[in-house]
């Protein structure tokens, strides 16, 4: 297709068309140089998300990938990762060193035309400040769900007959850890999560519940105990000792994940209508965003598609990613399309079950809470000269009334019953060693196995 | 214009370079992802046969 068709396809009557010219082309230029490079290092700019994107995506395809042959592929997996990260440093280098080379063009043209550049509105500042905009709003729609959630366990501490304070959402922000989905720390009393899921908010947000010294204010808790959080304590390191004691996190883990999924599970149809109750601006103002940038987005088609049809002409990305040779009109028509559905993707209406997305953690810390809850009820069910079903329901409530006051003298219950071990032993097994690649999956598996079968018998 | 043709071409590159490069490179985390996932179903295939032998 010649530039000129390419120009006419652009024309809908009402708008003079953008049109960048190639390098090499015999035609007039009619684009300023300054204005090439702002959109180049605009598009640069987006191209940086698309690059995190793409390493999230294949990072998250490994880590999520559900196999019971990780133990084996152990090696293999550690490999991929560090490739993968290697290759997102690639990447980083090469659009800073593009920016910066881009950066400088840009200010040598600019100290010969300066006057004019002056009169010239900055096209990447409707960018930047859309982009500015979007993370005010992301954070807002953050905050009101950490707090709607909140207000959940709340509910659910209260029919146990539990009292809990304290304002997450003044503690929560977003975290850039590729491993963890959330995290509480009990030093700072701040919540870190990955992205807007409910689940990960109820789930650290029951840590910040059960830190029942930092929600009284007290800050002195013994000369060796440095934090403590529902039935986990970190304790300073003994002498000799590398790293400070994180004792009952297994146990401590457990009991959160199986209460957040049953908070989240019972209340997983009112969220979203409690975020929009407690909030109704959020939603027209998502949709909003998303409509200017979409408009952006469009804009800055029609100057990169000719460039991008070129680029297909040539056939470098016809080999690389094996697409099929379209025309103009048809690149343009998929690149349009590409574009409706990214942003329809963005309407809060779409975007919201972002939220209820459930991810799920400690499967196996819950299967030996499970055996330990079995072991305890059935106990119960002599003691009391009740049914099964009843001991289990009031055995399960008291371990959650123990958490959320921080009884740890509730443990000792289970020392007497399961056994004078079983804790010692399900505090020595830690999923984080696994992920800090210290123990293998396979070795982490067999003792929680091992551990379950000693419950059991 | 030949001198503004030259600096055009020049922008152009830079940025042509990176895009393509990124591009390329993200294909291969990618490839590099879906290499693991190949070999974990290889693997599962594996065992599979390796029971079916047995019994």
């Amino acid at each position: 297709m010649t530039s000129e068709k390419s120009q006419n396809f652009f024309k809908d009557g009402k708008e003079k068309p953008i049109v960048t010219k190639f390098s090499g082309e015999k035609n007039e230029i009619t684009e300023s140089l300054p204005v090439k490079i702002e959109n180049y290092l605009n598009s640069l700019n987006k191209l940086k998300d698309e690059s995190r994107l793409d390493t999230t995506e294949a990072l998250d395809l490994i880590m999520d990938s559900k196999d019971d042959h990780s133990s084996a592929l152990f090696y293999e997996k550690k490999e991929a990762i560090n490739e993968i990260k290697k290759l997102d440093g690639e990447k980083i280098v090469l659009i800073t060193d593009s920016e910066k080379a881009l950066q400088d063009k840009h200010k040598e043209y600019v100290d010969i035309k300066k006057p004019w550049l002056d009169a010239e509105p900055s096209k990447s500042i409707d960018y930047e400040s859309l982009m500015q905009e979007k993370e005010i709003l992301k954070y807002r729609e953050l905050k009101v769900l950490a707090a709607v959630s909140y207000k959940k366990i709340k509910d659910h501490a209260a029919s146990l007959g539990v009292e809990i304070s304290g304002l997450p959402e003044e503690k929560i922000s977003y975290t850039g850890d590729y491993l963890n989905s959330g995290v509480y720390n009990t030093d700072s009393d701040d919540i870190k999560v990955k992205s807007n899921s409910a689940k990960v908010i109820i789930h650290e947000e029951l840590h910040f519940a059960g830190a029942v010294d930092n929600r009284e204010g007290r800050k002195h808790m013994g000369e060796n105990r440095l934090s403590k959080s529902g039935f986990g304590s970190v304790w300073k390191a003994k002498e000799g000792e590398a790293k400070n004691r994180d004792l009952l996190r297994s146990l401590n883990e457990a009991v959160t994940e199986k209460m957040a999924g049953e908070i989240f599970n019972n209340n997983k149809e009112s969220i979203i209508s409690d975020v929009i109750k407690a909030d109704p601006e959020i939603a027209k103002l998502n949709d909003e965003l998303v409509e200017k940038e979409k408009a952006l987005a469009l804009a800055n088609l029609e100057r990169y598609l000719p460039d991008k049809y070129k680029t297909f002409q040539e056939n470098v990305f016809i080999q690389k990613f094996e697409m099929e040779k379209l025309s103009f009109e048809e690149l343009a028509a998929e690149e349009k399309q590409k574009i409706e559905s990214k942003f329809n993707s963005e309407m809060f209406d779409v975007r919201n079950q972002e939220m209820l997305r459930e991810k799920n953690g400690y499967n196996n810390e819950i299967r030996v809470l499970d055996a330990i809850l079995e072991k305890l009820s059935q106990a119960r069910t002599g003691q009391e000269n009740i049914s099964l079903d009843e001991a289990r329901n009031k055995e399960w409530q008291d371990m959650q009334r123990a958490y959320l006051r921080g009884e740890t003298i509730y443990l000792r219950r289970i020392e007497k019953i399961v056994g004078p071990n079983v804790l010692r032993e399900f505090s020595a097994i830690d999923l984080k060693k696994v992920k800090r690649e210290e123990e293998t999956a396979e070795s982490y598996q067999k003792k929680i196995n091992d551990l379950i079968g000693r419950i059991n018998n | 214009m030949t001198k503004e043709l030259d600096k055009n071409k020049e922008i152009d590159d830079i940025y042509q370079k990176a895009r393509e490069e990124v591009a390329d490179l993200g294909f291969r985390q990618r490839e590099i992802a879906i290499s693991y996932l190949k070999k974990i179903e290889q693997k599962k295939i594996n065992d599979l046969r390796e029971l079916l032998s047995k019994s």
